[in-house]
């Protein structure tokens, strides 16, 4: 199968719309930028294979995010490195790289993803992936609940105490900005 | 009771988040031009049990045919006729996909 011009400039739109989020979610997921990239090519490739299959049963987003999870789970048991790349929680990993073109991002940012990464280590597994899935990804509760296979109670349980534990490992945020919330 | 606290912090986290939202920064072109070659390895791959099975076809046909072939009476053609005919139609048309399948 050859995409024909105008499936290959549909399929570039696609990426484009998504690209950035998805990217974020395997990050958020791998804990490493460059892995997450590559796992972000491998999950475009295995939708543009699937997408005479997608039977609009879900949501288009819900099934490509699925499809990244499932990619990101098949990496991490083929490699056993999912721990590994928990550990390896670098500041690099949020620098833009001019080696592949990336251009400025605000310095605060970066600090923020390094904060974001280092506060998410205090959550469980559960919680991580919930926040993961609604925050880096944005989808929606039901939207979460459905790729984790989870009832959407529990998810909003995992959200509440995972935000909670968020807003006191980032309370130094608060400090620094006036923004509207408190650590309690 | 709402909790209006945890929905400041719920909007600056997501404000925050999407401030370190990646750039594009040509990685939809990587994809793009990862795809044909994708397909391409995908249709390779499968190439070679093409050609194993053609392979056993034709041979296969090619064994009924010498058997059908040699109970034809050479004097006054009598036998088997149609059914060489039809077998050597079918070698033809094997060997003809056989030839399309190596020479992709």
């Amino acid at each position: 199968m050859v995409l024909s011009q105008t499936n290959s400039l549909a399929f570039e739109q696609l990426i484009k719309r998504h690209q950035s989020r998805l990217r974020l979610y395997l990050r958020g997921l791998s804990g490493n930028r460059d892995t997450a990239d590559e796992l972000a090519q491998d999950t475009f490739l295995k939708v543009h294979r699937a997408l005479p299959q997608f039977k609009f049963q879900s949501s288009f987003k819900t099934w490509v995010f699925s499809i990244a999870r499932n990619t990101f789970l098949d990496h991490a048991r083929l490699a056993n490195n999912r721990a590994q790349d928990f550990e390896s929680i670098d500041s690099d990993n949020f620098r833009p790289d001019p080696s592949k073109g990336e251009k400025y991002v605000a310095e605060e940012s970066i600090i923020f993803s390094i904060d974001l990464e280092n506060a998410m280590t205090a959550l469980s597994q559960a919680e991580r992936e919930v926040i993961v899935h609604c925050y880096l990804a944005d989808l929606t509760m039901t939207e979460t609940a459905k790729i984790l296979n989870m009832q959407l109670g529990t998810v909003k349980t995992h959200s509440h105490r995972a935000l909670a534990k968020l807003r006191t490992s980032l309370a130094a945020w608060k400090t620094q900005d006036s923004k509207n919330w408190s650590v309690s | 009771m709402k909790d209006t606290n945890m929905d400041a912090f719920e909007a600056w986290l997501i404000s925050e988040v999407a401030a370190t939202l990646p750039q594009d920064n040509g990685f939809t072109q990587t994809v793009m031009a990862r795809i044909p070659e994708h397909t391409v390895i995908q249709r390779a791959r499968s190439d070679p049990w093409n050609s194993v099975s053609l392979g056993f076809c034709l041979a296969a046909i090619g064994a009924l045919l010498f058997q059908t072939a040699s109970q034809i009476e050479p004097s006054d053609l009598s036998g088997p006729l149609a059914q060489s005919l039809v077998l050597t139609a079918a070698m033809i048309m094997v060997s003809w996909q056989l030839q399309k399948e190596l020479t992709l």
